[in-house]
Parts: structure tokens; sequence; C-alpha cells
């Protein structure tokens, strides 16, 4: 089974701290998952949520750009079981900025570790053509995101959403093809660029290895009541469970519960 | 929709007149979307919005059948006080949210919306339509 891709939406802010997309159609394809990739205008966004239709999502690790003084930041956020039908995405942070919100949900993915393979970059001086590989192997699909202060051309990959008010933010996807270069050609300028990698089901990257690892976890260990996250339903099944990370998971069982 | 040399410019509404609202829940009545825009944008001055403690949020719905039935079209939410954007060093002085439309050849699209505000504040809506 190969990752299919769905539907997206995206939608731009002014100063704010949350934003929610129009209504969108998720489809009611088997194994669906989604991401929500957000491309800021400043530095330090703190206390990010986002959802699909009420499924919260997680930050895939290795996906954020980090504070590169820029003011430009990505992310990208993953979960499995968005809701098919109307729905909306939604993003909230700390500190009113300005946000280009895209969303994208898929079918045939992995139920327990939607996306892995999460990389960014971002340049803390003008630099010319923000380009990024993303790994991947044959049935997945990669996701691009990313903020410029320059008009960037259209991507090697898929454009799935492109805006531009103070940042330019797009969103391409590309099938899985070993490593998927997402690659925007522009002018000298600053900019941050994210990717991750939205799984076949049971998919493994070339040499496996913590970039395949990091984002498996026992949910309810997350999901908890005690959980500053749980007031909305876990996107991940109750049985979903990685042994590979059991010290891990036995770790931050002990510090949450 | 406006025309300059025959071309189609962006026009802005004012969707709630400038005035102090108390704390609560305000509705923006339903209005008609001209046809041919394919984007709007909804902005809340921040000019007088000093407090600090200050929420709003504001969120719109539209209707591709004449009102019958409606659909949620975009939202956001920010805070009162100076807001400093990082990239000019400037103040906001307005906060929105610009979302995409589709059928921009149907004659019964609408829009209505709501802003919410956890405080009396002194504020103004707008909606500006763009080709």
């Amino acid at each position: 089974m190969a990752v299919t891709f769905d539907a997206v939406v995206e939608i731009r802010g002014e100063g704010v701290t949350t934003l929610t997309t129009a209504a969108f159609t998720v489809g009611s394809g088997s194994n669906r998952a989604g991401a929500v990739g957000l491309s800021f205008s400043a530095n330090n966004p703190t206390a990010i949520t986002t959802d699909i239709g009420g499924v919260s999502g997680i930050l895939v690790p290795g996906s954020d750009s980090l504070d590169r003084g820029s003011n430009n930041r990505t992310m990208i956020f993953a979960l499995v079981a968005p809701p098919s039908g109307s729905q909306t995405a939604t993003a909230s942070w700390t500190t009113a900025m300005d946000c280009i919100l895209g969303a994208v949900t898929v079918s045939g993915n992995d139920q327990v570790t939607p996306m892995n393979g999460g990389v960014a970059q971002g340049v803390s001086s003008n630099s010319a053509n923000p380009a990024l590989t993303v790994p991947s192997v044959s049935g997945d699909l990669t996701l691009g995101v990313l903020s410029e202060n320059a008009t960037p051309s259209a991507p090697t990959q898929t454009e799935r959403w492109s805006d531009a008010f103070n940042i330019f933010g797009r969103g391409s996807t590309g099938a899985g093809a070993g490593s998927d270069t997402h690659k925007w050609t522009a002018a000298s300028s600053l900019w941050a660029i994210s990717g991750a990698n939205f799984r076949a089901p049971d998919s493994i990257l070339p040499g496996g290895g913590p970039a395949d690892d990091r984002f498996r976890f026992r949910p309810s260990v997350f999901w908890s009541g005690t959980s500053t996250l749980g007031t909305k339903r876990s996107p991940w099944p109750d049985d979903a469970l990685d042994f590979g990370m059991q010290d891990t998971i036995d770790d931050s069982r002990s510090r949450l519960l | 929709m406006l025309l300059t040399n025959g071309r189609k410019v962006p026009t802005t509404i004012e969707l709630l007149a400038r005035d102090t609202y108390r704390a609560g829940d305000l509705s923006l009545d339903a209005i008609p979307i001209a046809r041919d825009v394919t984007e709007i944008t909804i902005s809340i001055d921040r000019v007088a919005l000093s407090r600090v403690t200050l929420r709003m949020a504001w969120s719109i719905e539209l209707s591709l059948d004449a009102g019958r039935t409606w659909l949620p079209w975009g939202a956001a939410e920010t805070t009162g006080g100076d807001i400093i954007n990082p990239r000019t060093g400037l103040s906001y002085l307005e906060s929105n949210f610009t979302v995409t439309l589709p059928e921009p050849e149907n004659p019964d699209r609408q829009l209505r919306g709501q802003v919410s505000i956890s405080e009396d504040a002194d504020i103004s809506v707008t909606v500006t339509t763009r080709p």
C-alpha cells in the first residue's frame, strides 16, 4: 500500500495567535493521516498546538527549523486518523505573529508512526535557493514546508499551497523515492525549510536508526489525563506500541504518570 | 468590485463600525460576495487595543446557496496590547486572516461572521475582497 495524497487547505494570518482554516473535505480512504505545516514570521513561537478535525498533531522530531535569528521558522506536526468529511485545521501559539498554515491529509499511511524522516534547515544570513532532502522509501510521500523573505519559484515537487504577504509560505509533496529534494529557486534571502515523510505501513527508512524510531511511542503515556494536551482525542490507537523504544517509554511514564 | 482602468482592484468594506463594544460576542451580518472574488481578508483594527489582557477571536462562515447552509471558512485569535512585528520593528496596526473562496461565478455566495472579545474594546472589523 502506498501513501496517497487526499486533501489540502491553507490559511494565512497577520498578528495572530491562532488560525483555523476554512472547511475542507477529508476523504474516506483507509489508514488516514495528516500533517500541519507552519511557516512563521518570527523566531520564537512557543506552546504550539495543532489539530485536524479535532485530532491533535505532534511535532515530527527533526522538523523544527529552530530559531536561526532570521524571523523565519518552519515545522511540521503529524497525526493519524483525522475524521473524514468536512473538517478544519487549527494551530495556536503564544505571542502574536504572522503565520501561513497548510494542512495535508493522506490515506494508505502507517497508523502508528505517521511521519518520520524529519529534517529542517534555516539560514541566519541571506542565501539563495532553499532546498532540503527528505529521506523516504518507495510508497511513502514526503512533505516540504518553506518560509522565505523573497519570492520563491515553483518547487521541484508538487506544490500543495502557496501564499505570500510579509512572508512567503509554501508546501509541496513528493512521491517517496529514496531521498526527495524539496527545492525552491529564489533570490538570496533569509529562509527556513522543514521536511518529513508520510510512512507507508511498516516502511523503514534506509538504515533505520533514529530518524525512523524517534517518533514511535506508546500513546497512553503522552495522552494521559494529566497531559496538557489531553483535552483532545489521542491521534494514536491505544494499542500502538513500539518495543524498540521501550526504554524511552518507561522513562517517560515515570516522569509523566 | 471596483474597476480601475479596467482592472479589478481590492475592495474593503466595514463589517463592524468603529466603536467601543462590550465584552462578549458580536455578530457580523450576512453580506453578499461579489462575483470574481477569490480571496478575502478579515481584519481587526488594533490601534486602540492597549490592554494586554484582552483576548479576541473572530471567524467567518461562507454560504454558497444564498444563506441556506453555512460552512466555517476561517478564524483567528489574538491578544491586545502593543505587539511589535519583529521584521519591521513597528507595531501591528491590525490583525487579520486571509482565505480563498470557491465558485467565483456563483451569485449566491454570502459571508457572515462573529467576533468575541474578552473585555470591552474599541475595535472595527473590515473585509477586503480580491479578484
